[in-house]
């Protein structure tokens, strides 16, 4: 579940700028969609393997992006198997592989924040439909950032019910779960709010004039400072 | 590091607050002015009630709070400027994946230049003894360091004052002391609850909460003593 996450190096690939990263990604995922020669997607995939250790990242982390999709892979292999040749679920597989490795391979060597910035970027188009690309954003970034929390939560509720006899019963693992996790989407609301709220909520005109005013009249002796408290 | 170089002066003029039917504050009349106040009190007297209305999270049902003359239902945000809050839970308060960008989020919404942005995070990494740490996931950080990333997280907004509700009850005595120096260690007016009372020994004022009424407010001497003979 974490194998996903940025993985600080000062390699090349961690300095290429996150849009010109999504874009390779991008022209991959379509390109590798028209081949269908073995050989080729092999070599895609090896090219994909490579570039962990281009990355100055162990291969271990190459292996943890394409681990939790063993089962399905598996799967998805026996079912193709039963609708074509052996080389068309080798296909499929290959494909599968290379994108999960070249996507975690971007998701690793890039700042989630980074990512957002080019994601806002392309979302901006959508404000004419009312839909606000930072608050999308930033909504991806919490989720992001509260997948282990979740991950945490779940797991003492799930040993807090077994040392009560009771890990199998499903409204004792759903119930204290629901439970915390409302609890702490109120905390987490609340802690947005004390630091500074979300990122596209400007205060309007009025607001500001008055909030820049009282801020003169209280720190007047502190000077024009460009570095000064907001 | 640069603070508002500014004493806050938070008033509670007849505040109640009221949740459903349950009456949680009972008009509460204070002036607070001092660098460090402490509030103590047993669960449920409407400790972390009482923060949250400094700064606005909550606004009371009857009566006003005003914070260096602004009314906090009506200037929440300008408010809350100056006065940073730093939670019981720091996994509850830390939102972005890694900790520089968590970080920097506070200042997202400021008009200040990525460069300043940058140099203040920098800044507070650096005194917080985090520098080494800056590009790891928050979620692999210590419960002490996840707490000195929610401080950091506070300072580097640059408040006047800091509230810390409970902010040391999830740590171990190690963490905690630490946390602790750091307080005290603030230019920044602090407000704290706690259950800590040796991390109060030092402050200039502390008030005894009980039942929605502060039933005690002096120096830590006289105030903690009232509230030992209270619990026991």
């Amino acid at each position: 579940m974490t194998a996903s996450f940025y993985i600080h190096k000062e390699s090349w690939l961690h300095r290429l700028a996150a849009g010109r990263k999504l874009f390779c990604l991008a022209v991959l995922g379509t390109g590798i969609s028209f081949v269908s020669d073995l050989w080729l997607l092999a070599g895609a995939l090896s090219l994909c393997v490579c570039l962990f250790p281009a990355a100055q990242l162990r291969l271990v982390v190459a292996y943890n992006q394409v681990r939790p999709l063993f089962w399905i892979m598996a799967a998805l292999f026996v079912a193709k198997l039963f609708t074509g040749p052996l080389s068309d679920a080798f296909v499929v597989i290959l494909r599968l592989c290379i994108l999960v490795l070249a996507a975690g391979l971007i998701t690793v060597t890039t700042k989630t924040s980074a990512l957002l910035t080019v994601l806002e970027r392309v979302l901006t188009p959508l404000s004419v439909f009312g839909f606000s690309a930072p608050r999308m954003a930033f909504a991806l970034s919490l989720v992001i950032r509260f997948i282990p929390v979740v991950g945490q939560i779940s797991q003492e509720v799930r040993e807090a019910q077994q040392a009560r006899g009771l890990g199998t019963n499903i409204f004792a693992l759903i119930i204290p779960f629901v439970l915390r996790i409302v609890k702490m989407a109120e905390q987490v609301s609340q802690a947005i709010d004390a630091r500074g709220g979300l990122p596209d909520a400007k205060p309007s005109p009025a607001v500001m004039r008055r909030s820049q005013a009282v801020r003169r009249s209280v720190s007047a002796p502190m000077g024009a400072e460009t570095d000064q408290p907001h | 590091m640069n603070v508002m170089p500014f004493k806050t002066i938070i008033e509670f003029n007849a505040v109640g607050y009221q949740s459903g039917e349950h009456e949680i504050l009972k008009e509460l009349n204070l002036f607070m002015s001092e660098p460090r106040i402490g509030i103590v009190g047993s669960n449920g007297s409407g400790k972390s009630t009482f923060l949250r209305l400094i700064n606005g999270l909550l606004v009371p049902t009857t009566g006003e709070v005003w914070v260096d003359g602004l009314e906090t239902r009506r200037c929440a945000k300008q408010v809350r400027d100056r006065i940073s809050f730093v939670f019981q839970n720091p996994d509850n308060q830390i939102v972005l994946p890694t900790v520089e960008e968590d970080l920097a989020f506070g200042l997202s919404r400021s008009d200040l230049s990525a460069e300043i942005i940058a140099k203040r995070v920098d800044d507070v990494l650096e005194r917080l003894d985090l520098a080494h740490k800056r590009h790891e996931p928050c979620h692999v950080l210590s419960g002490g360091q996840k707490q000195l990333l929610a401080i950091a997280g506070a300072l580097v907004r640059r408040p006047a004052t800091i509230i810390f509700d409970e902010p040391t009850t999830l740590l171990d005595l190690r963490n905690a002391r630490r946390i602790a120096d750091v307080i005290y260690s603030l230019e920044q007016n602090v407000i704290t609850v706690t259950h800590d009372l040796t991390l109060l020994e030092g402050f200039d004022r502390v008030m005894v909460m009980n039942d929605g009424e502060v039933v005690a407010d002096d120096t830590p001497k006289a105030a903690l003593s009232y509230y030992r003979r209270l619990m026991s």
